[in-house]
């Protein structure tokens, strides 16, 4: 299958650059993980929507300096879209070369180029503006991806629960446990970093942990806490009746670290510095498997650390 | 059906890491990621090389203590699973 033809009319015809006609001349700057991301050629419908969304992460507008990543939204043509009602959102096509990332979904494209600093840009066609907010948060959300890839760090999906000063990260795929372990922990008087998705730093002191602030029900702005803690362990999430503690073998470690890191993890231009990475990683944090069972339970387990 | 005589390689979209003996496999194409034992791990690496299926046998007939037939029978039936996984193909020759 070609690049794109599930999803456009004409795959060939794919923005080869980052250009277009914009939506409008708003801007939005929005402030994240020590980073400027500016949303740019929006319309002002997009730009409040985007402001409504991301509330006080939104910055006074200044100049975007270079430093700042670059959004440009621009128009594409209904038509230009196969319309499947079988594609969902995160259904979606991607494609690699050195220099730029591109993708296609459900009525969007996207590209990433590395000019050498990162500019995006995103092609969205005139469709409900709670669905476009949603493309340009997921687009967002993969930007932040490669930003952070390429300071040395990673976008993990995962929950962070925080104790006594450090930071312990649960982390499996939809379904494993994130959400209802952060529940558990946050009854038990623990703080909620983020229940979905953080950033994992590699600092000499080691590896730091800060949350994604708009993504998961206790991430976002009114639920969980702020800040940046070192991280003490990693657990792979089974549920199950009996709380139990495994070690994992370090190629299990590494392939159920893989599964939670976005978008990067399939780019063949990143891969071997992806391993290396985790690899690093694992060195640094134990990483474990915990199957836990609807009750707080895990937490003693975790404490007294005694695996089977 | 994997002949003696045929030459296998890796696939293009998989990478492949060695870790701590195992063996990881991405199929970067499918999103897929697969983990090997020793065995698995050897076959890969001898891969690397281009040498027929009947050369890999030899290699790991050298080095594994078990009677050839056995060998044969259940290498070949490995193979086609990692062909049929997407993981190595017939090498255009």
């Amino acid at each position: 299958m070609n690049f794109g033809e599930n999803f456009l009319t004409y795959p060939d015809l794919f923005p080869a650059r980052p250009s277009g006609e914009p939506w409008g001349d708003e801007r939005v700057m929005i402030g994240l993980a020590g980073d400027i991301y500016v949303y740019e050629g929006l319309s002002t419908v997009q730009a409040d929507a985007v402001r409504q969304r991301f509330g006080k992460l939104c910055l006074p507008l200044v100049e975007a300096s270079p430093m700042s990543v670059r959004i440009q939204i621009f128009r594409a043509a209904a038509d230009d879209f196969v319309e499947n009602r079988e594609h969902s959102r995160v259904a979606y096509n991607q494609s690699h070369t050195p220099d730029a990332v591109k993708f296609i979904g459900r009525r969007f494209m996207c590209r990433l180029d590395w000019m050498p600093e990162l500019r995006t840009a995103l092609w969205v066609p005139e469709i409900d503006l709670q669905y476009q907010l949603a493309i340009f948060v997921q687009f967002l959300q993969t930007t932040i991806a490669y930003r952070v890839f390429e300071q040395g760090g990673l976008l993990f999906h995962s929950a962070a629960v925080v104790s006594d000063g450090g930071a312990d990260i649960f982390f499996g795929p939809s379904g494993a446990g994130k959400s209802t372990i952060s529940r558990l922990s946050f009854a038990m008087g623990h703080a909620v970093l983020n229940d979905d998705m953080n950033i994992l730093r590699f600092t000499e002191a080691g590896i730091m942990v800060e949350k994604l602030p708009f993504t998961g029900f206790l991430g976002q702005e009114g639920g969980g806490m702020a800040g940046i803690y070192p991280v003490r362990a990693m657990y792979r999430l089974y549920k199950g009746p009996t709380p139990v503690l495994h070690v994992l073998q370090p190629a299990t470690a590494l392939v159920t670290l893989l599964g939670c890191v976005h978008y990067v993890s399939c780019d063949p231009y990143r891969w071997d510095r992806l391993i290396d990475r985790l690899q690093k990683l694992s060195t640094m944090v134990p990483i474990q498997a915990l199957t836990f069972a609807r009750d707080d339970r895990f937490w003693a387990l975790l404490r007294s650390g005694e695996t089977e | 059906m994997i002949a003696t005589d045929m030459i296998l390689k890796r696939c293009v979209d998989t990478r492949y890491r060695n870790i701590g003996g195992e063996g990881v496999v991405v199929r970067q194409t499918a999103g897929e990621v697969l983990v090997l034992n020793e065995i698995g791990v050897r076959v890969l690496e001898l891969l690397e090389a281009t040498m027929p299926v009947s050369g890999l046998l030899d290699a790991l007939d050298a080095e594994y203590e078990i009677d050839r037939p056995t060998l044969e029978r259940d290498v070949l039936a490995y193979l086609q699973e990692l062909v049929d996984a997407g993981v190595i193909e017939h090498a255009a020759v």
